[in-house]
């Protein structure tokens, strides 16, 4: 065995707190350093680390801090608990999307009416009917998405101020 | 007295009694844990209701072949190390001079300020927790790597690489 791997069976005296006893293990590694200068400064710093962290103080922590944790816990168990199917939000969601559509139609009518009425000369019908819908389509679906968003965001607020609070 | 299995398994149904058990079993040493390796009481204040609210979170989904201790652990470090990491890239920013108004380099605490043995302080976060986790919370290599989520072969290169630079800090001082 060569230094460097009695010093890592010194390392792992000193982790599992057994330097100082020796307990069960073999002493080869201890007798080593007793005749090699370079284990025997790594046992010495082992033995100084052993000393220093072993002393290390710490406050323990305060009943109120551990007190909050459980509640916080507990809350987020039941929270976690209670059902909560996105079927009811998703419903909500179509119904607020559908608020849009007087906005959408609304807009659409005054920019595809102006721009036909522009265009109507220089582009084929059916291409600007294509437009017309295809913005149409984009413009709904934007406006729904961003109205049908807020049944949803509401909903996951609720619960992470359950969880929370 | 039931398993720390055992009661994760009641918590994954809801149980709250089971919850607080665990709680009252692990608080005290996952506090520790946190003190030493954010050097920080107050932020380990903060990061144990944290883990808490997660093993919350993450009951009904946790993996019965799993044992809790390293979990718990896991999710703590890992904590831990979200913290250090936000802070980094707040000193940056402060160094950088990008800080928005209302913000200051005063409140952000820097590393320096923790309040522990400088020589544990001065380690590299990742052989800090290993020390830590094994010399103070003796969890095994396995569960050490299963805490983390390393092999358990770096495990014990850091155990070794975190002993070699404390020698080397304590020969310099």
């Amino acid at each position: 065995m060569n230094c460097d791997e009695f010093q890592q069976q010194l390392d792992e005296r000193a982790l599992a707190r057994a330097l100082a006893t020796g307990d069960g293990a073999a002493p080869e590694p201890l007798a080593h350093a007793a005749s090699c200068e370079s284990c025997g400064a790594h046992l010495a710093f082992l033995r100084a680390f052993e000393a220093e962290f072993a002393a290390l103080p710490l406050a323990p922590v305060r009943a109120s801090i551990v007190a909050s944790a459980q509640q916080r816990a507990t809350r987020a168990l039941r929270a976690r608990a209670r059902p909560h199917g996105f079927g009811r939000e998703l419903v909500a969601a179509l119904a607020v999307a559908m608020l849009a559509l007087p906005l959408v139609v609304a807009q659409a009518y005054v920019v595809v009416e102006s721009f036909a009425w522009l265009l109507a000369s220089w582009v084929p019908e059916p291409i600007l009917m294509g437009l017309g819908f295809g913005y149409l389509a984009s413009f709904a679906l934007g406006v729904g998405a961003l109205y049908g968003s807020i049944p949803l965001v509401v909903a996951w607020r609720r619960r992470a101020l359950l969880e929370w609070a | 007295m039931a398993s720390d299995e055992e009661l994760m398994r009641a918590v994954g149904q809801g149980d709250e009694r089971a919850l607080a058990s665990l709680v009252e079993r692990y608080a005290a040493r996952i506090h520790a844990f946190l003190t030493r390796v954010t050097g920080d009481r107050d932020d380990a204040d903060d990061l144990l209701q944290d883990t808490w609210m997660r093993v919350a979170r993450g009951a009904r989904g946790f993996d019965a072949a799993r044992l809790v201790r390293p979990w718990l652990y896991g999710i703590a470090a890992n904590l831990a190390r979200d913290l250090h990491r936000r802070r980094a890239v707040r000193l940056r920013a402060v160094q950088q001079g990008n800080v928005g108004v209302g913000e200051s380099a005063a409140t952000f605490r820097p590393v320096e300020r923790i309040d522990m043995r400088e020589r544990l302080a001065r380690l590299p976060e990742r052989l800090r927790e290993v020390l830590v986790l094994r010399y103070f919370d003796g969890l095994d290599e396995a569960e050490m790597a299963d805490a983390l989520g390393i092999p358990r072969g770096t495990v014990k290169s850091r155990l070794h690489g975190a002993l070699r630079e404390l020698r080397q800090n304590w020969e310099t001082t």
